[in-house]
């Protein structure tokens, strides 16, 4: 076996252990290999000097405390172990925080809180002039019509991007605080040891900070030591500041959560398009741009769950990040482009709207019962005498004579007794059976138009008395 | 030599070489297996173990030939741990010995 199956089979074998502390094992190896080598051995036998591949990968786990008959998925009890693991680790990195911190510091993180909320409202100003603006523009532009369908839309548009600002604002001063603490607890283990340790990289990044603080740092660390009243203050502020970074948590987990129960719908939405391009209608490309802005909607909320919460995302450098991103764009610009070109292939119909006119004559009708639905009467001389006139539009009203008595006639909505679940499976089926023939329904029915009862002025009090409600 | 008594000692050994000088992996499993054969590529795992338990801990230094190697430093933590267990070793090999040799001569 040569160096390089050797280091892949026991890359493989390790799969379990996390990605750095495998890179770290193999780099170790394979400096061991490369030294034996320098010393005039084979490389064959550089690596049967490891012995049993299968023995030293059991070591190894044994090492992290791993069961070595591992499989790759986790077992319920190590995972129960692993959760105790980090809730320890948790409690203890609280317990660390806050006996090793500094007063100035938690000053400078509220000051730099209040300046973020701050900046919040602030940036509410300009997005609302640039709303107001862009729609006033449109209106110019397209017509008071455009505007009124095309307001909701934007208000929603301009409400995201201003929601997001406040999330990322929100996440940059979580991730300072969570820096700040690093920063601190590695400077306190600093103190410990010998100064002559070579410097790391987070320590280069602090290292300006570090001449000034670690004087007081040193004053804080002693007064530790020595407890006494001061670190009790400290101690409590230190609380304090933690339960604001934790509560800033907990405001953006509320704000993301309406974006994930959106999501959730958009899903829903996405499972429907795929029944739909399974029943042959050519909406490959809306379904493969919507599923991918879906799964791109899932990944930033990852992400800004990700860095509010302070778990480690190393894999996840910035120009793999920047790539995914590239791609998307990429993609979604030519998946609009597929998207409204098959959307242009539809046929785009109106939903038709138009009332229709019922003519009865007074006299046979005895009975006139609205059922869970209203009506508007309206005076018509034109109308000869006995003559009504009941104008429906295409609504879920419906109108028709009762079977068993022929001289009632009967005004009924037919949704408004269930629930308006049934409206919208109605409207999906509509769009759906349209979408099959090819057509696409771009305005829905105009509710403004209601029933409207016209008769003569000379029979309207017989049309009153006629009436009924239920 | 039976592999049960080196597995006992080798940790032993291991924190004794490296309380003696702070030391990079190779030239740490190549003095132990001077002293102790076995099997180079089992110390790995021992130094890692042993560094999430803080007996060491780890830095890089830059070496003249090749990539920084990384340097094991016994812990203070390490250090009490080896004292405690070369007390041990010495009290347990001390009886066995006297155990020994008083059998010895009886025979």
């Amino acid at each position: 076996m040569n160096k390089n199956e050797f280091l892949n089979q026991l890359r493989k074998r390790l799969s379990i252990l996390s990605q750095d502390e495998i890179e770290e094992l193999i780099s170790e190896y394979s400096e061991h290999i490369d030294h034996k080598m320098s010393e005039g051995k084979s490389e064959e036998e550089a690596v049967s000097d490891f012995g049993d591949l299968g023995e030293l990968s059991r070591s190894i786990l044994q090492a992290y405390k791993l069961n070595d008959h591992y499989t790759n998925k986790p077992k319920f009890s190590e995972l129960l172990e692993k959760s105790e693991i980090t809730g320890r680790k948790f409690i203890k990195s609280f317990e660390e925080f806050y006996s090793k911190i500094s007063l100035s510091e938690v000053f400078k993180f509220l000051i730099l809180i209040i300046l973020s909320f701050g900046c919040v409202a602030l940036l509410k100003f300009p997005f609302m002039l640039f709303r107001s603006i862009s729609l006033w523009f449109l209106e110019i532009i397209f017509g008071y019509n455009f505007i009124s369908h095309f307001d909701g839309i934007w208000t929603f548009v301009v409400n995201a991007i201003y929601y997001l600002c406040s999330i990322l604002l929100m996440i940059s001063v979580v991730h300072f605080g969570q820096q700040r603490y690093m920063h601190i607890t590695h400077q306190s283990q600093n103190l410990s040891k010998k100064p002559d340790v070579k410097v790391d990289e987070v320590k280069k990044e602090v290292v300006s900070e570090k001449i000034v603080d670690d004087v007081k740092k040193e004053v804080i660390y002693k007064e530790k030591k020595t407890g006494g009243f001061k670190s009790f203050i400290s101690k409590c502020v230190n609380l304090f500041y933690y339960m604001i970074i934790w509560s800033l948590r907990l405001l953006i987990l509320a704000i993301l959560f309406p974006v994930l129960i959106g999501l959730v719908i958009g899903l829903f939405m996405w499972g429907m398009l795929v029944f739909l391009v399974l029943s042959k209608v050519p909406l490959v490309g809306v379904m493969f741009t919507s599923g991918m802005g879906l799964v791109f909607g899932l990944c930033i909320l990852f992400v800004i769950f990700a860095f509010t919460f302070g778990l480690k995302l190393k894999t996840w450098k910035y120009s793999r990040i920047f790539s995914i991103i590239l791609i998307t764009l990429i993609l979604g610009g030519f998946g609009t482009i597929w998207s409204l070109n098959e959307l242009s292939q539809f046929e785009w119909v109106e939903n038709d709207t138009n009332p229709i006119e019922y003519e009865y004559q007074l006299n046979d009708i005895d009975k006139i019962l609205l059922t869970n639905t209203w009506a508007q009467f309206e005076i018509d001389n034109s109308l000869e005498e006995g003559v009504i006139i009941c104008r429906i539009p295409k609504l879920n009203e419906k109108l028709n004579i009762s079977n068993e008595n022929k001289n009632l006639l009967i005004v009924n909505n037919d949704y408004s007794e269930l629930n308006e679940i049934n409206q919208i499976r109605d409207g999906i089926l509509k769009q759906f059976d349209a979408l099959k023939e090819g057509k696409l329904i771009v305005s829905y029915e105009d509710y403004s138009n209601g029933i409207i009862i016209r008769v003569n002025e000379k029979d309207f009090d017989a049309l009153q008395n006629r009436l009924n409600y239920n | 030599m039976n592999a049960q008594f080196k597995k006992g000692v080798l940790e032993l050994v291991v924190m004794v070489v490296v309380d003696e000088a702070d030391i990079y992996g190779y030239e740490l499993v190549k003095t132990v297996c001077e002293i102790i054969q076995v099997n180079e590529g089992t110390i790995y795992p021992l130094l890692k173990r042993m560094t999430l338990e803080k007996y060491f801990e780890t830095y890089l230094r830059e070496s003249t030939e090749g990539p920084p190697r990384k340097y094991y430093r016994i812990t203070s933590l390490g250090r009490e741990e080896m004292i405690k267990l070369k007390k041990d070793w010495l009290d347990f090999s001390k009886s066995i010995n006297t155990f020994l040799e008083k059998g010895e001569s009886h025979e």
